[in-house]
């Protein structure tokens, strides 16, 4: 039974995008590998494996154990928006900074867990990016202090989180080994936000044209997804509350107008999208928590549930395309007592 | 020859008066309470009016479905409005309301929505349609002359607006 969830778990890990076209024209693959008792081999070289394309040998462009340092980014959506909603928040006056202590808790559980040659940096985002700790070698020896005032502070702006993806993308410059960016977030950009203004009279509206597509918004995406596509740092969100209706005061918009329910429900399928398009294109994954209970809790486990401290990275060039189905990669290894773990559906 | 049936073609189009706009213009959305009504004024090149956004064209229709707050119409006034043959451009500002405020003025105690204290100038929307017939494909973009925290991105979107006769 646990040989079998082991299995399911990896497997769940794996089958969201673990392939991806790397910057150099590279296609990436994650590898788990484990023995028979289902304990994970970690000390493997390149030559034990082989990639296959169809029935063609591809020769890998490059190899990273799992010792290969990662740097690792923690970047946290700092604003209420996926905590004013939490329906715990009416029950105390500091669940706010509850939340956030606890919060801090859980990333010192996984900065805990890290391995030694690994780096790590914090910072949160709203309108602007405010780094919470700077580039440091992992564990060494310190637990985190979050500085809350920094993640409490109402915000001064829309929130805009392509633009932090940006910013996030630039921090790995001249970064050596893997790169990664953990993204705790509701995913709701400032661009996709329904939006209220007034008149010179100050009058109230909410924009009639709220749920139209914003080919303004579709533009900056796509920017922010090349520049996230050609960066190699792999972006894991933790979604908090994405498909929770806008709330204004506690009103949920969907309430607030008669059929309107329904370009709420398109707002949040299109937060959702988004994320998992960004993931997608770098070769990371969309991770739903139902509460933010649930996502703190679940923090202080990612390395592990990542796979971050058992994964091999390879790369290698796929065969010319062909206008017909393209051949099913395999990766082998030499020692038949092992089982590697990949996704089949590139 | 071509080319001088295109120069032709060209000049006549150039030549023509301005479309007559002047009138009553709506769009409504799909839900049912989105609606925006236009109504022009023309003077040669020059457009006037007023752009007003909401409510619905259905009265609700039990009480839990009346906030009254939601279902006022907000008229704007337009400025800088042109129309050169089949092409019409116009814009106005607002106010953007951050959302605490938001919470604040439709929740809270009355407080009037302030601008942010880091922003300048208004943001504005500019339109620009193109008049077919008895309706206008029209697109609406916000403009902000300062890049500010508020005015995240430039918010294209494209409606059609059919005249009311």
């Amino acid at each position: 039974m646990r040989r079998t969830l082991q299995i399911l778990i990896i497997l769940l890990a794996l089958c969201f995008g673990v392939f991806a076209q790397a910057p150099a024209g590279l296609t990436s693959l994650d590898v788990v590998v484990q023995d028979r008792s289902g304990t994970t081999v970690r000390n493997l070289s390149r030559d034990s494996f082989t990639v296959l394309e169809g029935a063609d040998a591809r020769d890998i462009q490059s190899f990273s154990s799992p010792d290969t340092p990662w740097n690792i980014l923690l970047l946290f959506d700092h604003s209420l928006t996926w905590l004013q909603n939490d329906d715990n928040r009416r029950a105390s006056p500091n669940y706010v900074v509850d939340t956030w202590r606890a919060m801090a808790q859980s990333i010192n559980r996984f900065l805990a867990n890290l391995q030694p040659q690994d780096r790590v940096a914090i910072a949160a985002f709203e309108d602007s990016v405010d780094v919470l700790m700077d580039w440091r070698n992992a564990q060494s020896g310190k637990a985190m202090e979050v500085r809350l005032n920094a993640v409490v502070e109402p915000p001064k702006g829309l929130k805009n989180l392509y633009g932090a993806m940006e910013w996030a993308v630039a921090q790995f410059k001249g970064a050596k080994g893997r790169k990664a960016v953990i993204l705790f977030t509701d995913g709701r950009d400032g661009r996709l936000a329904p939006q209220w203004f007034t008149n010179e009279n100050r009058e109230e509206i909410f924009d009639p044209l709220f749920g139209l597509a914003d080919s303004g918004e579709t533009e900056d995406f796509r920017k922010t997804s090349e520049v996230v596509r050609a960066s190699g740092v792999r972006f894991f969100f933790i979604s908090v509350r994405s498909n929770h209706p806008p709330d204004f005061g506690g009103r949920p918009v969907s309430g607030l107008f008669p059929g309107a329910a329904g370009a709420v429900n398109d707002y949040a399928a299109k937060v959702e999208r988004r994320m998992e398009r960004f993931a997608e294109l770098s070769h990371g994954q969309v991770m739903y928590a139902h509460t933010a209970a649930d996502a703190v809790v679940g923090y202080g486990g990612l390395y592990q549930e990542l796979m971050l401290d058992s994964m091999y990275t390879i790369e290698f060039s796929r065969g010319p395309r062909t206008e017909e189905l393209p051949e099913q990669i395999q990766v082998r290894l030499k020692d038949p007592d092992l089982r590697a773990f990949y996704s089949r559906n590139p | 020859m071509k080319i001088l049936i295109l120069i032709g073609v060209l000049s006549l189009a150039q030549s023509q008066p301005a479309t007559n706009v002047a009138g009553t213009w709506e769009w409504e959305g799909a839900a049912g309470w989105q609606r925006i009504i236009l109504t022009l004024k023309s003077d040669g090149s020059s457009l006037a009016g007023v752009i007003r956004m909401g409510p619905g064209s259905h009265e609700p229709e039990k009480p839990s479905d009346f906030w009254e707050y939601f279902f006022d119409p907000v008229d704007f006034k337009i400025s800088n409005g042109t129309v050169s043959g089949d092409r019409i451009s116009f814009e106005h500002s607002f106010v953007r309301v951050p959302a605490t405020t938001q919470t604040l003025a439709v929740f809270g105690p009355s407080r009037p929505p302030t601008r942010p204290a880091d922003t300048k100038a208004d943001p504005k929307f500019v339109y620009r349609g193109v008049v077919h017939a008895d309706q206008i494909v029209m697109t609406r973009e916000l403009v902000s002359d300062q890049k500010d925290a508020w005015t995240l991105g430039v918010h294209k979107v494209e409606f059609v607006l059919r005249r009311v006769k």
